[in-house]
């Protein structure tokens, strides 16, 4: 691990850091990290992981009232005749 | 007559039915209790209409209405909705954000004549151990303010122990109910996995959060249950699973219980504070005539690791929906699409929270899945498969809450590692999906409360709550 590898992981993240936030969060980072090997370093062989989802939980695919669009835009930053405003993403 | 303020939730539901107390005259108190101890921080917001839903109930019980929870005063975590009332996860990206619809436990309450007073502080978005990663400011140990009520759900369990309300509702992940009731002295329930709906929690880690539980007596917290549980159609992962009738269960038959005590844990708390504690309640146990027997969690001691790559791995994903176009808040300083997301996540977040998404992002990353998430998971499946050999033995099984008594404010925050150490006896109740009542037991270091936990089978909350109202009984004694 090292600074440039954090600075990967904040880009992944969607997340801005000073030098300075950088160079604490790195040695935090790395405790962290220390943490975490023990579970990869650990011996439980004969067990494993598969994923599987049970169909059966879900509910039935049927259509109901929704919530009203002014209701569902209560909470968004930036609204324009029922519809949500971003910046221009093509030039 | 007992102070209004004193009263369970099961007296302030018969007393108001019975028209001795109005609705209204317990709100009323509890409110002016809330105002009386503000500077304890817990609780972020009293509803101002609380009174005003009082009288409707005082109203609908002269009309012959008759619930659960007439009357009866709650305080809930501030990531639970309920509709019309900011809900805010303790964070400054979501200060202003109002919830559109009710979860299910919010409108569960609602039918039963609940009447929710406020919200309550916790550390944002659930993660922390100790409150202090609050946006909006610590909130304060109830029997020492200089230290910690805990967390995440710290504003909830200081509501209880002040007598804010008689019961209030937290959330779990790792141990965000127990850990706090521990610090408070009071009770606090993690469920099963599924046995409550999470429709309409602001989800931090789904496959590990449950609602929680905070009272002041196993009857209130049996009571609470047998309200909000049972299968949501909202929420996928609730389980199809009986509601039993908990309270009228209490007072049954403990004689024949076998109580487990995992070898491994009296291993762990060897040098701890919480090691005399766990020893002294075993003793008292064996002085009950209750039998104790020896089993074995051999992967025990990797619950913490465990749940530091299952939890982060999730809430990384989970979080990744607060973009800035959605959610209340965006950076006032960003320029394009790419400026939105990342400064209005980096404005909005807290530390703790970064942390946690940036952790999360590491083990979900190409190269390290295999090596982490995915190990995590497997350990996660044998540590089930250890539980229920264990539980082949026993019925419930015994492990200290906390390492010790709540820690002074500031203490451990320059160390993270240090803050999550505080979840190694909770959190592998959560991987396992199990239930597990903390309840008050024993004094630490100032004379401060200690609490042990009662684990049992999946789904087997009738259990935990009889041995833990005989325990309760047998400590009135």
């Amino acid at each position: 691990m090292d600074i440039e590898e954090i600075k990967h992981l904040a880009e992944l993240s969607k997340l801005e850091f000073s030098d300075e936030e950088l160079a604490s969060f790195y040695d935090e980072f790395c405790s962290l990290i220390e943490l975490a090997n023990t579970v990869k370093d650990a011996d439980i062989s004969g067990s494993s992981y598969v994923e599987s989802v049970d169909m059966s939980q879900l509910r039935e695919d049927k259509a109901k009232e929704s919530m009203p669009v002014d209701l569902l835009l209560q909470n968004t930053p930036a609204v324009k005749k029922d519809c949500i405003v971003v910046p221009r993403i093509l030039e | 007559m007992k102070e209004i303020i004193k009263l369970s939730a099961v007296e302030i539901r018969d007393k108001v039915l019975a028209k001795e107390l109005s609705a209204k005259q317990v709100c009323t108190a509890f409110i002016e209790q809330i105002k009386k101890n503000e500077k304890y921080n817990a609780v972020l917001e009293v509803f101002e209409d609380a009174v005003f839903k009082a009288e409707e109930i005082d109203k609908k019980i002269s009309s012959g209405f008759s619930g659960k929870l007439a009357g009866v005063p709650i305080i809930i975590k501030d990531n639970i909705l309920y509709k019309g009332k900011i809900c805010s996860c303790s964070s400054k990206f979501l200060e202003n954000y109002v919830a559109q619809y009710d979860s299910t436990v919010v409108k569960k309450l609602l039918q039963e004549g609940a009447i929710i007073l406020g919200r309550a502080n916790m550390d944002e978005f659930a993660m922390g151990s100790s409150t202090e990663n609050s946006a909006f400011g610590v909130t304060h140990n109830p029997i020492d303010f200089d230290r910690v009520p805990g967390g995440s759900s710290g504003g909830s369990a200081c509501a209880v122990a002040l007598d804010m309300c008689p019961i209030a509702l937290g959330t779990e992940t790792g141990g965000s109910v127990r850990q706090p009731a521990s610090y408070c002295g009071v009770y606090g329930l993690k469920p099963s996995y599924g046995r409550i709906s999470r429709y309409g929690i602001v989800a931090f880690a789904s496959s590990l959060d449950q609602v929680g539980i905070f009272s002041k007596n196993v009857q209130d917290n049996a009571l609470m249950l047998e309200v909000i549980a049972g299968k949501d159609e909202n929420d996928s992962t609730s389980a199809n699973e009986k509601v039993e009738n908990y309270t009228q269960e209490l007072g049954g038959n403990v004689a024949s219980f076998k109580v487990g005590v995992p070898k491994e844990i009296l291993q762990m708390s060897k040098g701890l504070p919480c090691e005399n504690n766990i020893k002294n309640f075993l003793e008292f146990l064996k002085a009950k005539k209750i039998e104790i027997v020896d089993v074995s969690i051999k992967e025990i001691g990797l619950g913490l690791a465990t749940y530091y790559i299952i939890a982060p791995a999730e809430a990384a994903s989970n979080l990744a929906r607060f973009d800035g176009v959605k959610y209340t808040t965006r950076s006032k300083n960003a320029r394009n699409l790419q400026e939105i997301y990342k400064k209005s996540r980096s404005e909005g977040f807290g530390k703790e929270v970064k942390r946690r998404i940036m952790l999360g992002n590491y083990v979900l990353s190409s190269g390290f899945y295999d090596a982490y998430y995915k190990k995590a998971k497997a350990v996660q499946n044998e540590l089930i498969k250890q539980f229920d050999d264990a539980f082949k033995q026993c019925d419930i099984i015994v492990l200290p809450t906390t390492i010790g008594t709540a820690y002074k404010i500031g203490s451990k925050s320059n160390n993270p590692v240090d803050t999550y150490k505080e979840d190694i006896f909770t959190v592998t109740a959560n991987i396992a999906g199990l239930p597990s009542l903390s309840i008050p037991f024993g004094k630490g270091e100032n004379n401060l409360p200690l609490g042990v936990q009662l684990m049992a089978k999946k789904f087997d909350e009738k259990s935990i709550y009889k041995l833990a109202k005989f325990i309760e009984s047998s400590l009135g004694e």
